[in-house]
Order: structure tokens, then sequence, then C-alpha cells
């Protein structure tokens, strides 16, 4: 039994790799040359695409800039579960320069990859990120737009026939004079279409519905599926064909003229569920049971007003948008923050740790790279680091400025980096900068080169504590060179 | 009608006998079969006799349907060594017995996924071949899985 795994079939080492949890995988790139080209090769990101779990991607407030995605891992049994949020596990969106004054104000996820709408009419590009490789994709305006047309509602799936990633979008002519007192439902409804790597748009004609514009369309056999508002419509629910690019009414659950109106559109039990409300109680999630079949709609859960009432945390509002569910029968949704509903019990509980949440989507990490789409706009961020200016430390020494960071698993090992700045009160900038990487105690010297990230702004004696990514950033006087720094 | 055996030979000529319905559980062996009736011995050239027992043990067990996925995962339990799990998976993937390889795949990722980097290339015997340049070059990409 003397083999090493380099002599071992490349299928083999692809399979345990795709098996490891995300972070681990990336540190395994640092294992050896093979191990690193098989993480970029195309069978490993399909492999793992396919055993990646689906966890939640939460797009979270913070003040003053457009915020920030966190990615959270569920343990999801059949009789329990857990949310796991580690901290690296996030993207700050502060840090793409184009996106830095926006907020914004949709989500739709597929394989990884998240489809971003912005809450500005002045910008009307759509943004495609894998959050894991840090890659933002610019998507120019639909054709349509140009002629003073608005998007309304937009969807984004994957053809399971071609693997062709499409983004669709619904646009409504402005400006068109009001017909009476009728709703503008005969207004221009036109539709457009992006396939991801042949950097254009094309149009699909006129769609006769109105398609609800809460947030993206929520895929499923390679449909896009939303709620319409046509009241005359004799169903709800509007779907898209991925493959045959065609838009098609979908049977909707029976109701009668005193039921609430739908809400939300999610998938349940690996089902097309949809939810009502409007501040009418009780809220009913129905569940397709069997996909396409009108019969089969199956009203799944009530949340009931004592629920409601019993979670003091829940905002008036009562609109229930929902997320997605877990084996254990909870469902998550968002009203300005982020709920979960336990249906064996029922009640509900804000969770806690994901506070300030906007809006979130059920999210499976990929490694699937965006530049890998021909005559794409592609851009990389640097490092995620927030910097926060927390004291002034002791003048006079020569300042040493310490880099920390833990981390665990594959090439845990904790990882101290250590900058000169030269002189006195004087500013640190980029160039005066070296970097020292102290790793089992041996060091070497990195010449300080790429590191847009480092702030400009920063004087000598500052002491600064960096958020996000779960390091932390100190400034220390110390009066020797790092020869002290053992101690530290 | 009596069952029909068939025997498997390792790549040190060793020879398993085994039972034609359990052993078509493996697909490479299924194929063998349909083809030419595998009246003789099935040389196996790149398992050795020590894995071949096992993968035998293996096709011979005797679980209900419902107990199966329990019964693989305490087998390759049973089998924690890492060069071991590597040899049951090589000999799994050129049988093509997925539910072993699965597990034996996963119980690998599960022992190796809390090691450092030194533990990994350790445990497979990896050379550690790139250059600090490129290990800046992955640490900058993914600065922040660091």
């Amino acid at each position: 039994m003397d083999r090493s795994m380099e002599e071992l079939p490349t299928e083999l080492t692809i399979d345990v790799l795709s098996r490891l949890p995300l972070k681990t995988i990336i540190r395994c790139k640092l294992v050896c040359k093979k191990w690193r080209n098989l993480v970029s090769d195309s069978s490993f990101v399909n492999l793992h695409l396919s055993r990646s779990p689906t966890g939640l991607l939460i797009h979270q407030i913070v003040k003053g800039t457009p915020g920030i995605f966190k990615w959270v891992d569920i343990e999801d049994k059949v009789d329990d579960h857990r949310l796991n949020y580690d901290p690296l596990m996030s993207f700050d969106i502060n840090m793409v320069p184009f996106l830095r004054n926006y907020l914004i104000n949709k989500m739709g996820s597929v394989n990884g990859l998240i489809c971003i709408r912005l809450a500005y009419l002045k910008n009307e590009n759509t943004y495609i990120c894998n959050p894991v490789t840090r890659e933002i994709m610019t998507i120019s305006i639909p054709q349509y737009y140009k002629q003073d047309f608005v998007v309304i509602a937009c969807g984004f799936g994957v053809s399971s026939v071609t693997g062709e990633y499409k983004l669709v979008v619904q646009t409504l002519k402005r400006n068109v004079p009001l017909n009476g007192n009728k709703l503008p439902w005969g207004r221009e409804l036109v539709a457009e279409v992006y396939t991801l790597g042949t950097g254009q748009w094309r149009r699909l004609g006129r769609v006769p519905y109105w398609l609800d514009d809460c947030n993206f369309g929520v895929v499923l056999n390679d449909h896009c599926h939303w709620i319409i508002s046509n009241r005359n419509a004799h169903e709800k629910i509007c779907t898209f064909d991925l493959n045959k690019e065609t838009f098609q009414l979908f049977p909707s659950p029976p109701r009668e003229e005193s039921d609430n109106d739908f809400r939300s559109l999610a998938v349940v039990k690996g089902c097309l569920c949809i939810s009502d409300g409007g501040g009418r109680f009780p809220i009913t999630i129905w569940v397709m049971k069997e996909y396409g079949i009108k019969k089969s709609w199956h009203k799944e859960v009530v949340i009931t007003e004592e629920a409601v009432n019993r979670c003091r945390e829940l905002p008036y509002s009562y609109d229930v948008y929902m997320i997605g569910d877990l084996k254990d029968g909870t469902i998550f949704f968002m009203d300005e923050d982020l709920f979960a509903f336990y249906p064996r019990s029922g009640t509900i509980e804000k969770i806690e740790a994901l506070k300030r949440s906007q809006s979130g989507v059920p999210y499976r990490p990929s490694f699937l790279k965006l530049q890998n789409f021909e005559s794409e706009r592609v851009h990389r961020t640097s490092s995620p680091m927030m910097t926060k200016i927390v004291g002034t430390f002791l003048e006079n020494w020569h300042l040493w400025f310490l880099f920390f960071q833990w981390s665990y698993g594959v090439g845990g090992q904790k990882v101290l980096v250590v900058a000169e700045t030269f002189g006195r009160n004087r500013c640190v900038t980029r160039n005066s900068l070296h970097y020292m990487l102290v790793q089992w105690k041996r060091w070497h010297l990195y010449k300080q080169s790429d590191h847009g990230w480092f702030p400009n702004h920063l004087g000598c004696g500052t002491l600064v504590e960096a958020q996000g990514c779960g390091r932390i950033l100190i400034f220390l006087g110390l009066k020797s060179r790092p020869k002290a720094l053992g101690a530290v | 009608m009596s069952k029909k055996t068939l025997t498997l030979m390792s790549k040190d000529k060793q020879l398993f006998n085994i039972e034609e319905h359990l052993a078509v559980q493996s697909v490479t062996i299924r194929n063998m079969v349909k083809e030419d009736g595998a009246s003789s011995v099935i040389p196996l050239p790149r398992v050795d006799s020590e894995t071949l027992a096992l993968v035998i043990e293996y096709l011979n067990r005797q679980q209900a349907p419902e107990e199966d996925e329990d019964y693989v995962k305490k087998f390759v339990d049973e089998r924690g060594e890492i060069p071991t799990l590597l040899e049951l998976a090589q000999a799994a993937l050129d049988l093509d017995i997925k539910k072993l390889m699965d597990a034996a795949c996963m119980k690998v990722a599960d022992l190796i996924k809390d090691f450092t980097l030194e533990e990994v290339r350790e445990a497979l015997r990896i050379e550690n071949d790139r250059t600090p340049e490129e290990e800046k070059a992955i640490r900058d990409e993914f600065q922040w899985a660091f």
C-alpha cells in the first residue's frame, strides 16, 4: 500500500477535492501544481457544483454603502438544522469601484452566480457576480431601454439542455398616455434576452403579461416563474422557458374572489410554491406537488395571525417573501430582516446573526469563472478589507503594521504580516510599505506591490481595526525591528 | 440450478471466487460477463490482493436495501487509513462500483479536511512543487479564504 495520490487517477483526486468545504478547496490549491490546475478545471468545477450544498446568500445593508453579500452554510438534516455563518464567507460590494455609489435592488442566483439589479435609474446595467472568484461582469443595458423603456422584471437562469446562462428582462415603454382610468396593461410590455458570453441582447417582442417586479423570477425545471399582476388573467403565474425562450401562463392555485393576493414564489421541497399575504391573515403557502399540474396545488402551510403576533420583531408590513426551505420543514422568508418559520411549532423567529438583511436567495457556491465567458467585461475585485480607525497609538516609535489573520483547516497556520513605515508622522502610503510574512516563525520579506486596498488616508501612529473577513489589522509602535515581534 | 461463480485475479496473481450475481454490482465486471460470458479468470491488473479481498467482502454483503447506506458508511469507517481508502477508491473506480467509490472518497475528504497543507502532502505523499510566486498568486486570487 505504498502509493501517493499523484499516481491516482485525476478522477479520484477531483472526486475527493469536490467533497471538501469551499475554503479548504481554495487552500488545497496550494498543495501542488496539479491540484492548483485541477481546481480551475471545468470537470472539477462541474462536479463541485453538482455537490455544492444549497445555502443562503444574504444581502446585508451597511449604512452609506451598497452593503455586503454573506453566504451561510446550512447543516440541513431531516430533524434539525444549523446555520453556519463564517465571517470569511462574505463579499463587500463596496470594493467594486463602479458599484460603490449604488444600492442593490434585486438579486437572483443560479449555480453560484448572482445577478444584481440596482435601485437607480441612472445605472441600468445588470451585473453578474461570483463572490467566490470575486468577479463581477457588467452587462450593458437592453436595447429597448435605450428607447425610453424601463425594466420592470428580470429572470436569470441556466438551460440544462445547452448550458447557456440567460438573463431575461421585461421592459415597459414609458410615457404612454393612459387610456382613461384603465390600468396600463395595454401598454407596450416587451422582453429581451441576453445569453452570457454573446455580448448582446436579443429582442423577444411583446409579452401580454405584467410580470411582478418584487424580485427575480424563480427558476425551476428550466423555467423562470413570476407572479403576474393582470387582474383578468385566469392564471396568476407566467413562465419563461429558458430553452425555447417563450412566455406562457402557468397554472396557479385555485382561488376565490375574497382570497389574498399572491405575493411571492419560491422552491419548497423541490416544488414550486406560492404564498399570499398583503396584510391579511392567514398567510397561506401552496406547494405544487407535480410540476405543471394545476390539481396538484396543495395548501402546505398556514401562517396564522397568532404566529405573526407572537414574533415581536416582525415588522408591521406582514408581507412574507419566501426564500426557501429546509429538510426539517423550516421556511425562510424576508420581511426587512431574515426570518424562519417553523411549521411544527407554528412559530416565527428572527435570525439575529444576519440582521439588517435586505434580501436573500438560495445560493450554491461554485467556482464558475466569469472570465470564461467570451466577449464580456469582467472585473476582479481586490481584497475585501474594511478599515476603521479606532484610536491613535504611540508617537516617536518606529511603526510596524501588523496584520493577523486566523484561518482553519488546510493551511490553517497563523499568518502575521508586518509592514514598516518610514519616519515619524509621515503618511503611510502604498509605496512606503514592505510586508513581511511570518510563517512558522520563518521570515519572508514580501515587497509590497499590488495591495490596492491599503488605506491611503491613515497616518503614522494610527491604531486601526479592520473588520470584514475575520481579519484584524493593528498598527503597533515598536522600538526595535521585528526581532522583538516573536513575543508579540 | 447452482449459482455461477466467477474468479477474479489480483495484480499479484491471487485468485478470488465470487458468485456472479454479486460480482455484477461492478459495472465493469457486468460488461465483461455480458460480452464473453467470462468463463475464465477475470484479471484486475491494478488491484492488489489486500484491496481485492476488501472489495469482495463488500460485494458479498447481505444487507437489506434500506440498511445498505449505513453498511457502506460503516464499511469504509472501519478502514479509516487513508492509503487503504485510496486503494479501495481506486479499485472501486476501476471496477465501477459507484457506492463504494463515493463512500471511500467521502471518507478521505472527511479525514483531510482539517489537515494543514503539510499534513495533506504527507498523508497523500505529494511533493510540494509550487514556487513562492505561484503561492502568492493563489493567495492574492483568493485572498478572502486565507
